[in-house]
């Protein structure tokens, strides 16, 4: 898909001739005859760049038609979420990688900046750092140059008034984006020294006193770590037809999933797959467990519960049951208590799962002798 | 289109120029930058083989520089000279010209040069030769050490005198100045052997 | 040409259309030709001896067609400490012709010669922004990039102030994907690379046949460079000098130029 003219042969194509340069020529330039080789060349590619575009466009828009009607859609009307649908429907692809999912969307999207012409008819290119290969980049680079520079007066200038910085920079709680992101903002691909330049750059001019004035500029490059992200979202209590606040909750430990939904204003009511809990749990050891979450935030016996529990044993089903429940608590509790909960290990899922039997071995890790 | 490049074999522009006349390159093809150089030449042909001028270039020297010399063998840097600043006149300027006035006004050549530092030091400045300078350090730190030793030797005595005036009684004393209930323990008991 | 006593610019270039204008008695009639005086109004008249005839001539006929020895004096290269060269021990041999002499040590450039070597050099480089050529500014020196990459930018040419990919000119089908138009005229601010040997763009061009206008420091190699300029590449007042002139020179070429097409347009329909 991508159009590239190889070389036609002129390799010395260093100079050539646009115009004789005199505005008095310009007129007669425009004449078959007059037009230099490269002059051609640059032509050429223009025109085949654009009739290229045209075709995918044309392509485009008169296979969203198609779409239309084949799912008896308003072909006028079919705008870009129909079209994902519309495809997700008639070519089902379970697809781990999303990119390799068969994907309609319009030319001017899919087909990457870099092939897009990169210069006018006369061959000049629009971008001034575009014989560095890497204009995009570069420009980056250059602009934030500019912000340490800036920095730098600034400093100056509030020295010589013997005035101190307003405030700090917040960095925490958030790191430097990583190289695949930058890649997609700047459309361009990076080799990794590039992007430690970048980050260099970054770090210096994030350390300056005076780098609050540029929040902006410096948090397009920062994302919030994952872990704060996914800890701000605990959801928020329901209301039940009766009035009653409740909250669901999963939890799993091993082979055994516990669903459990906890109603406010209880009084230690307990139903698990329609048992008791003295019933269902008769060991000590798993009623402890169970309790663990609702001693420690101090609800025992004032929420009320009722739980579905399967699969793994009875330990392992005991111990989805407390991660479900504590879970279902954090929306019942402060924030400072679910800090309390998440430090007391009561909002982990225990990822350990029974480690598989090798051959040659009688077990896991026990060997014939 | 053809070129060569060597670029160590005659210039651009003889290259090119042979390029059109043997047909090779065609008008049409012809450089943007080539009827330019052909109007502005260069002042000096860029020939990467070109002669390699063998003369060193001279030594630029004033007849003031051997006054500079002399003003600082003798005062060594007696003034801050600020670079960014093209308008203050730094100390040796303002001793060359009084020099080359009293010389001009026809002064001994012997004696100018200590006429315009005396001159310069009624106007206030400090002026002090090299070895002036030395002689006042070296004083200094002699002084210094001097002063630092007494000081020693001071303590040390107070020390002694503190010690002789020391009675070991008043060491076990409490404030309250009678004798303990306890009595008196000296520490040389400790040591030796009492029956 | 009639000498005759000018009070203004204006009656300075209008000796040279004396035959078309009726002079009665004094220099300063006011009874110009209708045409002359719309053509005045739109060129914007040097100072210089230029002539300029009823119609656009070939500039490159002119001796000095951008004025550009009025852009700079020999004092301004002093005070902007361009005389300043490096020392004795990384002298290039090839640069003596344009030492003035060696001061305790350090190399002093000749500003004579700067002079006439600067003028040149951005002479032609105002013909090449006329003709719509592409130019490119190219330094490695860090402290001073950002302003050079700037005043191309401002220019509306291009600049190269980074790593050298090698073979940007003479591999350029390859690095670039398609047949790329080469620059027609590469300016150095300074041919050293951050290694202190020269620029690998200086023999790629060199190579691939594109003059080239370079400021050469007593340690610079000066042969290869087509139009050299020697003075100091270090200084960053030395440096915002050089830019501030070629963005000069470039921005008059290119209104002339925009000038002389109206001039032609408006003869052409007449």
């Amino acid at each position: 898909m991508v159009v590239i003219l190889h070389g036609l042969g002129c390799r010395y194509m260093a100079t050539s001739v646009i115009s004789s340069g005199r505005p008095e020529d310009d007129a007669s330039t425009t004449k078959a005859e007059q037009i230099s080789k490269a002059m051609k060349a640059y032509l050429e590619r223009a025109r085949a760049h654009e009739s290229f575009m045209e075709k995918e466009i044309h392509d485009y828009e008169i296979g969203k038609r198609h779409l239309a009607k084949i799912m008896g859609a308003d072909p006028d009307n079919f705008t870009q979420e129909d079209i994902d649908q519309a495809i997700q429907y008639l070519l089902p692809s379970n697809l781990f990688d999303r990119k390799s999912r068969p994907l309609m969307k319009h030319p001017t999207k899919i087909i990457p900046q870099k092939i897009v012409a990169q210069f006018g008819a006369d061959g000049r290119p629009f971008d001034p750092l575009f014989y560095t290969g890497f204009p995009r980049y570069y420009a980056q680079i250059h602009d934030l140059g500019m912000v340490f520079e800036n920095l730098k007066k600034i400093e100056t200038e509030m020295m010589v008034k013997k005035m101190q910085p307003e405030k700090e920079l917040d960095l925490g709680g958030s790191h430097w984006i990583n190289k695949q992101s930058v890649e997609t903002m700047l459309a361009e691909e990076l080799s990794p020294g590039q992007y430690n330049q970048l980050i260099n750059l970054l770090d210096r001019i994030a350390e300056h006193p005076y780098a609050y004035k540029f929040h902006d500029v410096i948090f397009k490059f920062r994302t919030e770590l994952a872990a704060q992200t996914s800890r701000l979202e605990i959801p928020e209590l329901k209301v039940s037809e009766a009035g009653r606040l409740y909250q669901e909750a999963t939890g799993g430990r091993k082979t055994a999933v516990a669903k459990v939904t906890v109603w406010d204003n209880g009084t230690g009511k307990v139903d698990i797959n329609g048992k008791n809990l003295l019933d269902y749990f008769p060991y000590i050891l798993d009623r402890e467990q169970i309790m663990f979450p609702l001693q420690f935030t101090k609800k025992l016996g004032l929420v009320d519960f009722e739980a579905v529990i399967t699969g793994g044993g009875h330990s392992s089903q005991a111990g989805a049951l407390r991660l479900a429940l504590a879970n279902a608590l954090r929306s019942f509790v402060e924030r400072g208590m679910v800090e309390k909960m998440r430090l007391a290990g009561l909002l982990t899922r225990d990822p350990r799962m029974r480690e598989r039997k090798k051959y040659g071995q009688e077990g896991a890790r026990r060997k014939y002798t | 289109m053809a070129g060569s490049r060597t670029e160590k074999i005659g210039t651009i522009f003889s290259r090119v120029h042979g390029l059109l006349k043997s047909g090779a390159m065609k008008e049409v093809d012809k450089p943007l930058w080539y009827d330019v150089y052909a109007a502005f030449p260069p002042l000096v042909e860029p020939k990467y083989d070109r002669f390699q001028e063998e003369r060193q270039p001279r030594s630029i020297l004033y007849k003031e520089d051997i006054i500079r010399a002399r003003f600082y063998k003798t005062f060594g840097s007696p003034d801050i000279i600020d670079m960014k600043d093209s308008k203050s006149v730094p100390l040796s300027e303002r001793f060359i010209t009084m020099y080359s006035d009293m010389a001009k006004s026809g002064v001994e050549e012997e004696s100018i040069f200590n006429k315009v530092a005396e001159s310069l030091r009624s106007e206030g400045i400090t002026l002090k030769t090299v070895e002036e300078i030395e002689r006042e350090k070296k004083l200094k730190a002699l002084k210094l050490r001097f002063e630092n030793e007494r000081k020693a030797k001071a303590k040390h005595q107070e020390d002694k005198t503190e010690a002789a005036n020391l009675v070991i009684e008043d060491l076990f004393n409490t404030s309250a100045g009678s004798s303990s209930e306890e009595p008196d323990h000296s520490p040389e008991d400790d040591y030796t052997q009492k029956s | 040409m009639i000498s005759v006593v000018c009070r203004s610019p204006r009656q300075h270039v209008l000796k040279y259309f004396s035959k078309h204008i009726k002079v009665l008695g004094t220099p300063y009639s006011t009874r110009v030709d209708a045409k002359q005086e719309e053509v005045l109004d739109k060129v914007d008249q040097p100072d210089s001896e230029t002539t300029l005839a009823d119609s656009v001539t070939d500039p490159l006929k002119h001796d000095d067609y951008f004025n550009v020895k009025s852009m700079f004096t020999k004092h301004d290269l002093f005070k902007a400490r361009v005389h300043f060269g490096h020392k004795v021990g990384v002298r290039n041999p090839y640069m003596l012709p344009y030492l003035f002499g060696n001061r305790l040590g350090s190399d002093i450039i000749d500003l004579e010669q700067t002079v006439d070597h600067l003028q040149r050099a951005l002479n032609v480089t105002a013909h090449m922004a006329y003709r719509e050529g592409v130019i490119m500014f190219l330094t490695r020196n860090r402290q001073m990039l950002l302003l050079v990459e700037q005043t191309a930018k401002e220019c509306g040419e291009y600049s190269y102030c980074r790593y050298w990919r090698g073979g940007t000119f003479t591999n350029a089908a390859t690095l670039f994907g398609a047949i790329t138009r080469l620059p027609d005229l590469c300016v150095f601010i300074g041919t050293h690379n951050s290694i202190f040997e020269q620029h690998r763009a200086v023999v790629e061009a060199a190579k691939m046949n594109i003059p080239t206008v370079g400021i050469v420091d007593s340690s610079s190699d000066p042969r290869l460079i087509t139009y050299p300029i020697p003075g100091n590449d270090d200084s960053p007042c030395a440096i915002e000098l050089y830019c501030t002139l070629f963005k000069k020179a470039i921005m008059t070429a290119k209104e002339r130029r925009v000038q002389d097409k109206n001039i032609q347009e408006e003869q052409v329909k007449s």
